[in-house]
């Protein structure tokens, strides 16, 4: 941290028993397109400070955005700590992060990247968009993002390490008098790396596909998610392998390590040790290493997931997933990236298979509802369907809904194809054998 | 500080700009169960800069308020880089304003003791509801935000923004299966709302308990009673955010689907968005471009009459503004945004709604809503089933779904029951979130309703 570091721990440690100090800086550049146009630049700085103490054996946290007010922080950190929840761990004595493979977070070239070069990207796309149809709206957002976070305590251990982020996302709309489409396609990594070809293609498929619209009945059928929709069945399973949610003991998931839960196909990692993707960092924002950690592997449930407080709680090590979701709060258990790794059956091997069934791309109220019980039910905001092993067109107005701590025991096949989502989720698609799909009468 | 932002903006060449300096304090209490989770104190400090060059917006945020000139500067060279149109930007009076208002029973004087003791005793009455009952979690948080906002035409704002929220979550559990229902309050009244809300906390537990005896609703088309929590949510998702220019004034095919005069509903409806009512969560005397905000019909007896604005959309629309340019935070500029959206109340007796239906659902409370332009969906907290015009039995996990047009042309009661919806949650858009935003409602009749089930 600042050269001033020593004085800044010497203060904390005078005034608490032991304390943390946290500290990130950003700076992210959009370029925004809006309606085909290029509309607006922004250049964006944020600095946080947090601080957690132990004090008298509890704990205590405040946060700002500024080093001016450190002196006020410990007040406020210290009165916050006569009530705070009991510690049951000690920050640690020192931050072990594996030497060999140094993990890699940062492109230089990202940083480099200029106004102009990213103008000039988002004109490509727009006219590339443009080539499927003249008439269509494109909006389309190209960020790049540069960060450094630092972490130290008044036991001595620290770490930093710098970051960046390159992303691009597009939106692609086309509206008629009783229809509209929407099309969204995004690609983020923390080099500069990424080309959008796989994403074009993508786009140009999704989009003649959904050129006609088809009615379809209601009733249980089979459903392939793509992995740009698969966060539907996994959101109630990141949920309950939460060790707070476990601890609390309000997870489905509780007490069934070691038990096969899921369809054997089935396999989950947590995994913060992968280059450049968004939640990838030598640790966890509270100075354990991340690490790969099988969540489920074959069907049966391996690991929940904890920061520090919550795996002392339930006597068992961290697994480096003490995650800050802002400066502004203090870690808790949450997941760095996320893998299912590829399985065997091609995509259009799927559709092949299926006789009447629906393929979901994108959905509307993802996460809103009881998702500790593992229910979902979503509007397919854009899905198609098959007849007789082929896509027949679009589908409207259709709802699919289940549980899916029950779905993923009925997976048919899993994708031969990974796609990243949002540079945290590395899925392949999945073919369940039979979900409730609701539409008009 | 007025004169400090008069001199930085007075030297600017651009064809607008503004700048938004902001401190807040806040206080974060959560208790899991009957013990402390979560406990926090925290303070920003930042602001931006937004310039209008040519019909492009550069717009630089900060933490610095001693950078407050280059990042002015920076803001008008990123628009001046890529202006090369003409700017649209509707004409107002400069206005200078300082608007410190005083609030009773201010949470910055209750100690944090009393808060602590406070929530404790909420979340012991969820836990200790019924044995049924596993967690609980009660959630407060205050916060005391001071905005300067300031513009190149001679304005200076300078606006508080109280606010309180509680929330309560009750966890009931049978086996595997576990049930959640929330209750909440947000206010900006000031801390003794916070005071008396033990049977709020009541409600969530029950509720909770209730819903593991719930049975699944079968997926298909129903005729539905909205609650108005759920109808306001409805109001919102589905038509409020269709209103919001910043989706149509550039694209002439939305503008043909949202043309003024249109009919859209039967004679009874009438839709209502209010910055301007007294002291609710979407209220501000001025809205985050310094234009006042005022009640504007959305839609009045079946016809769309209005729409939200900002500044540049009203100009490029050649329409007025409506005051609803809106920003969560000085991370991001404003935005058009609702404030307080509501239906007007009808003439039936809210019980008649429910004669003659043979089978339907009603549907009460929420968890959430979201919406992309035609389609939306929002999630009920409860809801049951009707038979025969009567209430039967009680399902869960309801979430409905459809075209806007379609659905506001299905409504076919509106009750003469009324009711505004201060929530602890809020609106988000654009990566914005939580905006606090009300919502209010009588108990409506839709009739071919998808609901999404098994």
């Amino acid at each position: 941290m600042q050269d001033n570091i020593q004085e800044l721990m010497d203060k904390l440690g005078n005034k608490v028993s032991s304390g943390e100090l946290f500290k990130v800086n950003f700076k992210t550049v959009p370029v925004d397109y809006e309606m085909n146009q290029l509309k607006s630049i922004n250049s964006e700085e944020v600095e946080g400070w947090a601080l957690r103490v132990i004090d008298n054996g509890k704990i205590g946290f405040s946060s700002s955005t500024s080093e001016s007010q450190f002196e006020n922080m410990i007040a406020r950190a210290k009165e916050i700590a006569q009530f705070g929840q009991p510690a049951l761990f000690d920050f640690p004595e020192q931050v072990k992060i594996p030497r060999k493979g140094k993990l890699k977070l940062y492109d230089r070239s990202v940083s480099k990247k200029s106004i102009a070069e990213m103008i000039e990207m988002g004109n490509s796309i727009i006219s590339r968009a443009h080539c499927l149809n003249s008439e269509l709206r494109c909006d389309v957002g190209i960020v790049k993002q540069e960060g450094q976070v630092r972490y130290c305590n008044t036991h001595g251990a620290s770490f930093d390490y710098q970051k960046t982020t390159f992303a691009s996302s597009i939106m692609i709309q086309d509206t008629k008098e009783d229809d509209m489409m929407m099309l969204m396609e995004s690609r983020q990594w923390g080099q500069d790396a990424l080309s959008l070809d796989s994403l074009w293609e993508n786009i140009e498929q999704k989009f003649n596909w959904g050129k006609k619209i088809v009615e379809i009945d209601s009733g249980y059928m089979p459903v392939i998610f793509t992995p740009k929709a698969l966060l539907v069945l996994i959101l109630p399973l990141i949920a309950g392998l939460n060790g707070r949610m476990v601890n609390k003991k309000i997870s489905p998931l509780q007490d069934k390590l070691g038990q096969t839960l899921f369809s054997p196909l089935l396999s989950i990692y947590n995994d913060g040790t992968i280059d450049y993707a968004e939640g990838s960092a030598p640790c966890d924002d509270e100075g354990i290493p991340m690490q790969k950690l099988p969540l489920v592997e074959k069907g049966v449930l391996k690991n929940y997931y904890y920061d520090l407080q919550n795996a002392a709680e339930a006597k068992v090590e961290p697994t480096g997933n003490g995650i800050r979701n802002s400066y502004h709060t203090s870690p808790s258990p949450g997941i760095s990236n996320l893998v299912i790794p590829e399985g065997e059956t091609t995509f259009a091997d799927m559709v092949k298979d299926i006789k009447k069934g629906i393929v979901v791309d994108q959905v509307l109220g993802l996460g809103q509802g009881n998702i500790l019980s593992g229910a979902f039910s979503n509007n397919v905001q854009l899905g198609y369907k098959i007849e007789k092993g082929k896509i027949t067109g679009r589908i409207k107005n259709v709802m699919i809904a289940g549980n899916a701590l029950e779905v993923l025991k009925d997976i048919v096949a899993i994708g031969s194809e990974v796609d990243w989502k949002s540079g945290r989720y590395c899925f392949p698609h999945i073919y369940i054998k039979s979900i409730s799909v609701a539409t008009k009468n | 500080m007025q004169d400090r932002l008069k001199s930085v903006l007075s030297k600017q060449r651009a064809d607008y700009v503004e700048v938004r300096l902001e401190e807040y304090e806040s206080t974060n209490i959560r208790f899991q169960g009957k013990d402390i989770d979560k406990i926090s104190s925290s303070q920003e400090k930042g602001g931006n800069a937004r310039a209008l060059v040519k019909g492009r917006w550069g717009f630089v945020t900060f933490n610095r308020w001693e950078d407050l000139e280059d990042k002015v500067k920076q803001a008008v060279e990123i628009a001046t880089l890529i202006g090369d149109e003409q700017s649209y930007l509707a004409s107002m009076e400069p206005v200078v304003e300082d608007l410190m208002a005083e609030y009773p029973n201010y949470f910055r004087e209750v100690n944090l003791k009393e808060k602590v003791a406070l929530m404790k005793n909420y979340s012991n009455i969820i836990t200790n509801f019924s044995s049924k009952i596993q967690s609980s979690i009660a959630d407060y948080t205050d916060r005391y935000n001071v905005v300067h906002f300031a513009n190149s035409e001679g304005t200076y704002i300078r606006q508080v923004h109280p606010y309180l929220s509680v929330h309560f979550t009750a966890i009931a559990r049978d086996g595997d299966d576990v049930q959640m229902a929330k209750e909440s309050i947000g206010t900006v009244k000031g801390y003794e709302q916070a005071l008396q809300i033990s049977s709020l906390a009541q409600k969530a537990a029950q509720r909770s308990v209730n819903l593991l005896q719930a049975k699944h609703v079968p997926g298909c088309e129903y005729t539905v009673i909205l609650d108005p929590v759920l109808a306001g949510v409805f109001i919102h998702e589905a038509f409020g955010h269709l209103s919001e220019a910043d989706f149509l004034y550039e694209d002439p095919r939305m503008q043909n689907l949202m043309v003024l005069g249109k009919k859209v509903g039967s004679k009874e409806l009438s839709v209502v968005d209010d910055g301007s009512l007294p002291e609710l969560l979407g209220t501000s005397k001025y809205d985050d471009e310094g234009v006042l905000t005022r009640k504007n019909y959305l839609i009045k007896k079946g016809i769309l009459t209005g729409r939200l604005h900002s500044r540049e959309t009203a100009a490029k629309m050649g329409e007025e503004v409506t005051g609803n340019a809106r920003a969560v935070s000085y991370h991001f500029k404003p935005i058009v945004r609702m404030t307080n959206t509501y239906i007007e109340k009808g003439k039936t007796p809210y019980k008649d709604l429910f004669n003659d239906i043979k089978k339907g659902i009603y549907a009460r409370q929420f968890y959430g809503g979201n919406t992309t332009f035609e389609m939306f969906t929002f999630s009920a907290g409860e809801g049951y089933l009707i038979e025969n015009g009567r209430v039967t039995e009680p399902l869960k996990d309801i979430t409905l779904t459809g075209n806007l047009f379609e659905t506001l042309h299905n409504i076919e009661g509106i009750g003469n029951d009324f009711k505004i919806i201060e929530s602890g949650g809020g609106c988000g858009k654009g990566g914005q979130s939580p905006l606090p935003v009300t919502f209010g409602s009588p108990h409506i009749r839709i009739k071919n309703v998808v609901v999404g089930g098994r």
